[in-house]
């Protein structure tokens, strides 16, 4: 059994057009962004329709990756989170409250919250770390919008807080995250 | 709205990563950002932090996924009656000659298919790479432009390929935008990975002149 070739390897080889190696990338950065995309849009339909569209994105535009753009995977999410939130805000429709069963359960099953899953799957730990310093109302609004896809006024109606208030914690956890995250 | 005032660019381009920033002034954002390269690398910067989060929670997708991408990516050639084919006898009359020179020499017969991808390296002034050309198994280019290119208005950039002393025969119009393009080669080529890449810039014409001179050049090379 070949060693797992780093992601960055797989998509230089996808920039020449190397079917194997968009194959081993598809195997090892799909469950990811598949439940990224889960999560965003509470509809495994659209969430497999968006993960097809994202990697046929990908095979197209794998030599557009470079090192200072990040992890190859954060890379890869903000390729399909674009994809999802214009397909959500398109019409703005909460056509993901029709859930079947499997997906309320997925819903339902919050688990771990995502700061530990970053810890203990990904070792992310800074990553981590920077979002224990948040206060927990705004973390919390800060997962909506990324996890969930919400716009500032559907946080304000979840968390029931004033409008004004939300996008005041937003941009204070956005700037604290930065200085904590540091410029590396 | 004041878009070259720092911390409230800054902001923006965060929000816009996160997906807070919503409707109109979601899309007067993105139109800027091709035209304004410290503000796509602020987004750059956003994308960098924000989408650390994104590897929280794993979850496999469903196997149909993959089967329908790789359809949609790379369709089946078309199906026709195989004794039709002129491509066949030709294939085979071509293979039979290539098992016999194999055959004659071994070192050949060791070496794997993939060891010879052709691809070229177009490369400015600075020796920046402004194009990657490879051909691959189907016979047709993919072109890679890895930096989009402040073209002058209504020019193009066209790859023509140049052997011998014929007059150099156009593949098509290159990328400039940054993305990737698949050029079919024309009818009736046949090795192009031969002779010289010549690349021109010209105004956009139906049936372009073959070129006497190429503003950039470059030769195939072998993976």
């Amino acid at each position: 059994m070949a060693s797992r070739d780093s992601l960055a390897d797989l998509l230089a080889r996808c920039a020449l057009h190397d079917r194997r190696a968009f194959e081993m990338l598809y195997q090892q950065a799909a469950p990811t962004l598949y439940g990224l995309l889960l999560k965003l849009t509470r509809d495994r339909e659209l969430a497999a329709d968006l993960l097809q569209e994202g990697f046929a994105r990908v095979w197209q535009r794998a030599g557009d990756y470079r090192p200072q753009l990040g992890q190859p995977l954060a890379w890869l999410g903000s390729i399909v989170r674009h994809l999802a939130i214009d397909r959500l805000r398109r019409g703005e429709q909460r056509q993901r409250t029709e859930l079947d069963d499997s997906g309320w359960a997925l819903v339902a099953d919050d688990g771990p919250g995502p700061e530990d899953r970053l810890h203990a799957e990904h070792g992310d730990a800074a990553l981590a770390r920077c979002l224990e310093m948040l206060d927990p109302e705004p973390r919390r609004a800060v997962f909506l919008a990324y996890y969930e896809g919400l716009t500032h006024d559907l946080i304000a109606r979840r968390l029931d807080r004033p409008l004004g208030t939300v996008k005041a914690w937003v941009r204070r956890s956005l700037q604290r995250l930065k200085t904590c995250l540091g410029e590396t | 709205m004041n878009i070259h005032q720092s911390p409230l660019r800054d902001h923006l381009a965060a929000e816009y990563v996160l997906g807070t920033l919503r409707g109109g002034a979601r899309r007067r954002f993105e139109q800027l950002l091709p035209a304004h390269p410290s503000l796509r690398q602020t987004v750059t910067d956003w994308e960098r932090r924000i989408n650390r989060l994104a590897t929280a929670s794993p979850s496999a997708p469903p196997p149909a996924i993959w089967r329908e991408l790789e359809r949609r990516l790379f369709p089946a050639p078309p199906r026709r009656s195989w004794w039709d084919s002129l491509a066949l006898w030709r294939g085979l009359a071509i293979t039979s000659v290539l098992v016999a020179a194999i055959a004659l020499t071994p070192q050949l017969a060791t070496s794997p298919p993939e060891a010879n991808l052709p691809f070229a390296t177009i490369r400015g002034k600075q020796r920046e790479v402004l194009w990657m050309v490879t051909l691959a198994d189907d016979g047709r280019l993919h072109v890679s432009n890895p930096r989009a290119m402040a073209m002058p208005p209504e020019q193009r950039c066209l790859l023509w390929l140049k052997t011998g002393d014929t007059p150099p025969v156009m593949l098509g119009v290159l990328p400039d935008d940054g993305g990737v393009r698949t050029l079919a080669m024309p009818a009736g080529m046949g090795q192009p990975a031969r002779g010289e890449l010549w690349v021109t810039m010209q105004p956009m014409v139906p049936n372009p002149q073959p070129p006497t001179q190429p503003l950039y050049q470059t030769r195939w090379q072998t993976l």
